[in-house]
């Protein structure tokens, strides 16, 4: 019981007098953003996975040019909880007088795997969510189809000599992205009608399979030995576009979890430093008043769980008050959210944030446990085998927990090898300002030197507190460019600022038509491009095949034909990496080819440079022309980017009709006339985007506002790592001030040397973190997210200049309290215990 | 922050101060009244009282560090110019219980951190003079937590009197000292205070040591008494 009582009197002694305010902020923030994280994490992935599925259909889909028998499908469906059997074939359907041609999909009774098919009951109208495909007997179409063939739902028509009844109008399939856009018109039909149907056309044979991230894997590696011809597109492989961006927040989310881990620990380091000093020495006292070590050591426990009740127990449970709250609030932009976390899940962070207060709390109950009154009791510094006792411990324990918490060793290896990195650095740079900095000025006076030789002589806690600083700052300037970077990757493919009308072949009179149509209806055209047909068919004069050392994504569109524009100027959604643009190319007046800037992972897939020359076939005449440029997506407008730029005019001598392509933001009363406008123009190509927009829309925001969270919780702890290393000098700096006031100086003066610490201490950290974050770029971009690091220097070195004035602020005046003190002070000093 | 120019000696008078301090319930402790004082330049004063008799409170009034709630405090140089709170901080020096050192500096630098912060070029070589005359000059590369309590209160002595004040005020100076050594500390003191020409103004329980100042004062149930 004497245990707990001095346990009680301590903890509540240091509460009073605030002293262990900064330690009990530390373990609860960290707590409490580790514990929400989990739950909200796991609400949101579990959102997020769905919403995924709900546009991709399935967790991989296995595509095939022949139907697999008996024993392969047993093989597949190995590799699978679920399978789900789907074909396609073109075909003309035709109605009465009409005909059109269109995409037929069979879909057997497993169809959908995910997500659910929005089929309507009219061509305008709500639409209801099934999660089956058409009965026998029934088919489905879409709407444009429908108005096309001039059919109504609950009219019969024949396919393939077939009856079958429309029975809905088809408005959303799930796994229609996982089959990338295209704008074919649709119809659905069950299998056993199919099978009937499709006669000896050329069948697709698409198996969606509902498997994880090993069977993936595991199946991925069958079909690579077995079956090379089939092509597997698969969410956990991140084969998808969309698939790879979930991978991508996912590891961001491990990512951003690491460093809030790593910070606590910096943070919680920093502030129980003195707070633990001023411990032992008050249980010194009790065992030279007779106390057992054992009861110090008991203690000493009972203290560590009062704080633990002080911090984590309530953390956790407002964790799980906020999680309710944060996914009620999150309902109204995503309906579909829900609280899904498990009890077992908020145990385990929990247990996982008592591991690493105890691992920082461990040297403490060692050093009770061996040293002696004396020892305790002296102001001696720590001997080395106990700083490295004090370091050593902490560090091992990081690791292992991290690696344990992150549940991805490579990341964990990664982030703690920038963390190296950094460190040594930022104890380079401390090195190279402070030392050679007070070697000039320690034969001269005034305040300057002076706070240099300071700094000097606290070289050793100095560097404690510039790594503290210098590590937020990576992780924060790091944050901060990865936010900008996965915001302009969800801008990128949200189609946000494209219209919900995708046309992507209109010609010179449907386009004409297509405007005066739009501003009828009061919709808005919007980034339309002309184009025409091509086929790259050489590089530098050699056939593209042999150009090509292996096979590439780009390779295989290329040879289908590609879409090449002509551009007086960039085009708005471009930026240049390479080369310059020639919008005034003359052929008059300049010799050589006309210059076209290509798409950059077009350009590094078939391997293309500036200079290069291309040939293409358009309208079966070969033209050259040279790469000038090679450009890159840049968000803020249109998606719709080209992969050849031709730049200037469109060449006299490309005889093909010029086509176009854009997008048209509909009107609410737009959308009853485009069936309308299809009757027109029957061979117009275009897709309605409505459904899939708002889909991409409620994912990116999902992903854009974890990002955002994380960025904000990583500021805050930032900022407590900050506060904690400046409490950590609080009493020196104290003293100092006291010091000079005594000495006749003012405040201001005092001002002055806080100022000048500060600035130095900034400037380090600061150009520390900038090229540690450099160094994380490049390990972390390409490794973890399949990204390109591309630093921009510009923004950087601003970032850089920010930071550190906004440290160097944001430390004088977090220093302010020292300023407080008066010789008064210093007279009336009395030695305090804890 | 240079040292004012006109170095003629300088006067310190206390005309009927009182002071005290209210308890939160409100009422009002009077730790002395109608305490008038003279202290001179080149004059040793020592006050002496119990704890708790408000000498270092009346120490910190003298030094400017306070504002008494009665009576006033002027500071005159001998040419006449009156000076201002601040004007005389910079004329004044201090020497401490706990003698607050800092442990980060060396011995030699703990003396010339005054002047350097004034800007002084000659800092070291005067810290390195003082040094000398409180017999530490062996020890200036030293940091000044292996030296002794002695020791180091002669450090802060020698810094107390390197930025050449025209007061010294030492509150309890030999108060963590033991006798011996409080007798070497106290000497030293009045040596620099002698060789230096300024004031020293000190508190002290030790009446023995007490009666080596020139005027010696006891604060005793509120009002200050002259010893001799």
């Amino acid at each position: 019981m004497t245990a707990i009582r001095i346990a009680w009197q301590l903890f509540w002694h240091q509460s009073k007098t605030g002293k262990n305010t900064l330690l009990l902020l530390t373990l609860f923030s960290l707590s409490f953003y580790l514990c929400l994280i989990s739950l909200v994490g796991s609400s949101v992935q579990q959102h997020l996975a769905h919403n995924l599925n709900e546009l991709l259909g399935a967790d991989s889909l296995l595509v095939s040019d022949h139907a697999l028998n008996e024993q392969q499908l047993q093989q597949v469906e190995s590799f699978a909880a679920k399978l789900s059997a789907t074909t396609m074939v073109s075909m003309t359907l035709t109605h009465k007088e009409k005909w059109q041609s269109a995409q037929i999909k069979g879909v057997d009774s497993n169809y959908p795997l995910a997500g659910r098919v929005r089929v309507a009951k009219a061509a305008v109208g709500e639409a209801l969510r099934l999660s089956h495909g058409p009965r026998v007997g029934n088919i489905w179409l879409d709407s444009v189809l429908l108005s096309r063939l001039g059919i109504t739902v609950g009219e019969q028509m024949i396919v393939a000599g077939k009856t079958l009844k429309v029975s809905g109008v088809l408005r959303f399939e799930p796994d229609r992205l996982i089959e990338g856009h295209t704008v074919k018109l649709r119809a659905m039909m069950a299998m056993n009608d199919f099978v009937e149907v499709s006669g000896q056309s050329e069948v697709k044979y698409r198996y969606l399979l509902k498997n994880d991230a090993n069977q993936q894997q595991a199946l991925s590696q069958w079909i690579e030995q077995n079956q090379p011809q089939w092509q597997l597109v698969s969410s956990a492989l991140g084969s998808h576009p969309l698939a790879a961006i979930w991978l991508r927040i996912e590891k961001f989310i491990g990512l951003s979890a690491i460093l809030l881990f790593v910070l606590g620990a910096i943070t919680l380091d920093l502030t129980s430093n003195r707070l633990l000093k001023a411990q032992q020495h008050f249980f010194a006292v009790c065992m030279s008043a007779g106390m057992l070590r054992t009861g110090v050591i008991q203690a000493s426990l009972w203290l560590f769980v009062l704080t633990l009740l002080a911090t984590l127990v309530p953390a956790a449970l407002l964790a799980v008050v906020v999680e309710k709250n944060a996914v009620a609030a999150m309902q109204q932009f995503f309906p579909a959210i829900v609280s899904n976390w498990q009890l077992g899940e908020l145990l385990g962070v929990s247990a996982l944030c008592l591991l690493l207060f105890v691992v920082n709390q461990l040297p403490a109950w060692l050093a009770l446990w061996r040293v002696s009154i004396t020892d305790l009791l002296s102001e001696t510094s720590l001997s080395v085998s106990k700083r490295l006792l004090r370091t050593v411990f902490p560090l091992l324990g990081l690791l292992v927990l991290v690696g344990y918490y992150s549940d991805n060793w490579r990341l964990t290896v990664l982030v703690l090898l920038v963390i190296g990195f950094g460190i040594l650095l930022l104890m380079f740079f401390s090195w190279l300002v402070i030392v050679p900095g007070e070697r000039l000025a320690r034969n001269k006076s005034g305040l300057l030197s002076f706070a240099l030789y300071m700094m000097r002589q606290r070289l050793v806690v100095k560097s404690a507190q510039i790594m503290g600083i210098g590590l937020s700052l990576i992780l924060v300037i790091l944050c901060l460019r990865m936010t900008d970077d996965f915001t302009q990757m969800f801008d990128k493919i949200t189609l946000d600022r494209d219209g919900d009308l995708l046309i992507t072949k209109a010609t010179e009179k449907q386009h004409k038509d297509l405007l005066s149509w739009a501003t009828k209806t009061g919709s808005k055209a919007m980034g339309f491009s002309p184009f025409v047909l091509s086929r790259l068919v050489a590089v530098n004069n050699k056939p593209l095949l042999q150009h090509t050392s292996g096979p590439s994504g780009s390779l295989s569109e290329l040879s289908n034909g590609v879409h090449l524009t002509w551009n007086q100027t960039l085009p708005s959604n471009n930026q240049l990496i390479k080369g310059k643009w020639k919008g005034q190319w003359d052929r008059a007046a300049k010799q050589g080819l006309q210059q076209l800037s290509v798409e950059d992972e077009v350009a590094v897939d078939i391997g293309l440079n500036v200079g290069d020359q291309l040939s293409f076939n358009v309208g079966g005449a070969t033209h050259d022309f040279t790469v000038g440029a090679i450009h890159q997506f840049k968000a803020g407008a249109s998606a719709m980017t080209f992969w050849f730029v031709l730049m200037g005019e469109k060449p006299a001598t490309l005889g093909a009709p010029s086509n176009y392509m854009g997008s048209i933001k509909v009107s609410d009363g737009g959308w009853d006339s485009v069936g309308q406008l299809w009757q027109t123009h029957p061979t117009l190509q275009m897709m309605p985007l409505k459904i899939v927009k708002q889909k991409l829309k409620q994912f990116t925001n999902t992903g854009v506002a974890i990002v955002l969270l994380f960025n904000v919780f990583i500021t805050l702890m930032s900022l407590l790592v900050l506060l904690a290393s400046v409490q950590g000098f609080a009493e020196d700096d104290r003293k100092r001030n006291g010091l000079i006031l005594s000495f006749g100086l003012s405040r201001r003066h005092c001002l002055y040397v806080i100022g000048f610490e500060w600035l130095i201490t900034a400037l380090i950290a600061s150009f520390g973190a900038l090229f540690g974050t450099l160094l994380a770029g490049e390990l972390l971009y390409q490794e973890q997210f399949g990204m390109d690091y591309k630093p921009q220097w510009l923004w950087l070195i601003l970032t850089t200049l920010s930071a550190t004035g906004g440290i160097a602020a944001l430390g004088i005046w977090l220093c302010r309290g020292s300023l407080k003190v008066s010789v008064t002070d210093l007279l009336n000093e009395r030695v305090e215990v804890a | 922050m240079t040292k004012n120019a006109d170095k003629s000696p300088l006067n310190i008078t206390l005309d009927n101060v009182g002071h005290g301090f209210s308890l939160t319930d409100g009422s009002e402790i009077k730790l002395f009244s109608d305490v008038s004082m003279q202290i001179k330049a080149h004059q040793v004063t020592s006050i002496m009282g119990h704890s708790g008799s408000g000498k270092s409170t009346l120490l910190a009034i003298i030094a400017g560090l306070h504002q008494p709630n009665q009576g006033q405090v002027s500071y005159q140089l001998q040419s006449g110019q009156t000076l201002n709170t601040e004007q005389f901080r910079q004329r004044s020096g201090f020497v401490f219980q706990h003698f607050h050192l800092l442990n980060e500096l060396d011995t030699l630098n703990n003396v010339a951190l005054p002047l350097r912060l004034r800007g002084d070029k000659n800092a070291f070589d005067i810290a390195a003079d003082w040094l000398d005359k409180v017999g530490l000059a062996a020890r200036s590369k030293q940091p000044v937590n292996r030296l002794s309590g002695g020791e180091q209160q002669r450090v802060a002595i020698a810094r107390a009197f390197a930025a050449e004040p025209d007061v010294v005020f030492a509150d309890e100076p030999t108060g963590s000292l033991d006798e011996m050594t409080a007798d070497k500390v106290f000497e030293v003191m009045f040596r620099c205070s002698e060789q230096n020409g300024n004031a020293l103004v000190l508190v002290t329980h030790n009446e023995e040591l007490s009666r080596q100042a020139t005027q010696q004062f006891r604060l005793s149930h509120g009002k200050l008494e002259v010893v001799a």
